[in-house]
């Protein structure tokens, strides 16, 4: 008798696991990381987009397995909620100026755009790229141009380099990654390395009932491991030491 | 050859007071006698005078490491010089790091690439930390005059005054006057264009 329902049990929890170890991993993931982190793993499902929107839809009970920002501010913020186990960074960017390969506003350089006048195409302050460019522009003491220039202001880096890509901006403030993925369209100018905040990814498994644990603990282990590290590197990113 | 022979604690900040003479007493100006010094609280564009001086402090405080490093290039009194002066610069970047907060500049963010070669004679080093001293300077006497918030420009002028005295030290070690000026006024741009040639940011993609 014992034996009868301890199989019906088993076979229960069976049922019941089937499904979910058969679902995707739920991935939430930077816009900056669109095209490496499919080509490294096909399998997940992702959704990209601005680190502050999908931070804040994991903060609304989204159901997100793994979390990579690109800034530490936003994993931090949900560890620290308690939403995501303790972050990791696994990716290194840095910040150029993209310009269109006609460039029709004719900028030289950053300090081209102190004379104002052009469009400027920068990401909004609450998200990642939005931030590390005031940030930047702030130690250059150039946070002039975001007034003398005319400003059009987006929600993740992809429309930043979309726009100037399609020459409706005569500049925008990507990573560096980004500038790669458009470079056939755009030129990318560099910008001083003194000046440049540190651009770090970070990434975590989310804490809520039903998660994935161990499919996100396998797509992390792949992001930091030898295999994603060399998609990082040979999609344009810097890496972290080892450990 | 003349050699300089090393300063004195008390004789490296009077000859260091003496080259700044009225400069900083100009820059800090108008303040009222008594008044309590407000405390930074930098405003926009201030950030780039306080951050240009950590990357550039941390850039000085490699020289003055390899400096010290470096065998047989400065007599005893000439490496105590270089040892007050690296442990200014610890206080330099501390000071300027408290005022930061989460921009502060860690000390894994640059790696500094001094040349190998400016460390072959006494005279080359020399030339080198000069150079380095003269650009924090010059951007320090920019902040001084034109930081919006009046607790930066405090700051600012008073590590402009440490500044000073390492590079008139520096002049002196070079055989040169202590009391040769100051340099001018250099925009972070300008300065950073110099700095840039000396650091790389690890791990950063794309040789940048």
């Amino acid at each position: 008798m014992r034996r009868t329902t301890l199989a019906a049990l088993l076979a229960g929890v069976v049922a019941l696991a089937a499904p979910a170890a058969a679902q995707a991993v739920n991935v939430y993931a930077a816009t900056s990381l669109t095209n490496v982190f499919p080509a490294l793993d096909k399998a997940p499902k992702y959704s990209f987009g601005g680190s502050n929107t999908l931070q804040l839809q994991i903060e609304r009970g989204a159901p997100a397995d793994v979390f990579a920002s690109a800034s530490p501010h936003e994993a931090q913020a949900l560890f620290h909620e308690g939403l995501c186990t303790r972050p990791v960074t696994f990716a290194i960017n840095r910040l150029v100026l993209l310009i269109p390969n006609a460039n029709p506003g004719k900028v030289t350089s950053v300090y081209s755009l102190r004379s104002g006048g052009r469009r400027l195409s920068i990401g909004q302050a609450g998200v990642p790229i939005g931030g590390y460019t005031r940030q930047l522009l702030r130690r250059m003491r150039l946070s002039s141009i975001l007034s003398s220039n005319r400003v059009s202001q987006q929600s993740n880096v992809g429309q930043v380099s979309s726009q100037v890509a399609l020459g409706s901006a005569d500049a925008g403030f990507v990573y560096y990654t980004d500038g790669l993925a458009v470079k056939d369209r755009t030129k990318m100018l560099s910008l001083p390395k003194w000046a440049q905040p540190p651009v770090r990814y970070q990434i975590c498994t989310v804490k809520r009932a039903g998660v994935d644990t161990a499919g996100a603990k396998a797509f992390i282990d792949k992001v930091t491991g030898r295999a994603g590290r060399g998609a990082l590197k040979a999609y344009g990113f810097g890496l972290p030491p080892r450990g | 050859m003349h050699r300089h022979e090393g300063l004195s604690r008390g004789a490296f900040l009077r000859v260091g007071a003496g080259a700044l003479g009225g400069t900083v007493v100009g820059v800090l100006g108008t303040g009222a006698a008594g008044a309590a010094p407000q405390p930074p609280a930098p405003q926009g564009d201030d950030l780039g005078f306080l951050a240009f001086g950590a990357v550039g402090e941390r850039a000085t405080l490699a020289f003055y490491r390899t400096a010290l490093k470096t065998p047989g290039l400065f007599n005893a009194a000439e490496r105590r010089t270089l040892d007050e002066a690296r442990k200014a610069k610890r206080t330099n970047i501390d000071k300027i790091n408290a005022v930061l907060g989460e921009d502060a500049v860690g000390s894994k963010d640059f790696a500094f690439d001094l040349p190998k070669s400016a460390f072959t004679t006494r005279a080359k080093a020399v030339e080198l930390g000069a150079s380095l001293e003269e650009l924090l300077v010059g951007v320090y006497l920019d902040g001084a005059a034109y930081a919006a918030d009046p607790g930066t420009r405090l700051l600012v002028s008073r590590i402009l005054t440490v500044d000073g005295q390492l590079l008139a030290a520096l002049r002196m070690m070079k055989g040169g006057p202590a009391a040769a000026g100051l340099p001018i006024p250099l925009g972070v741009e300008q300065a950073g264009d110099a700095l840039d040639k000396l650091i790389t940011v690890p791990g950063s993609p794309g040789g940048g």
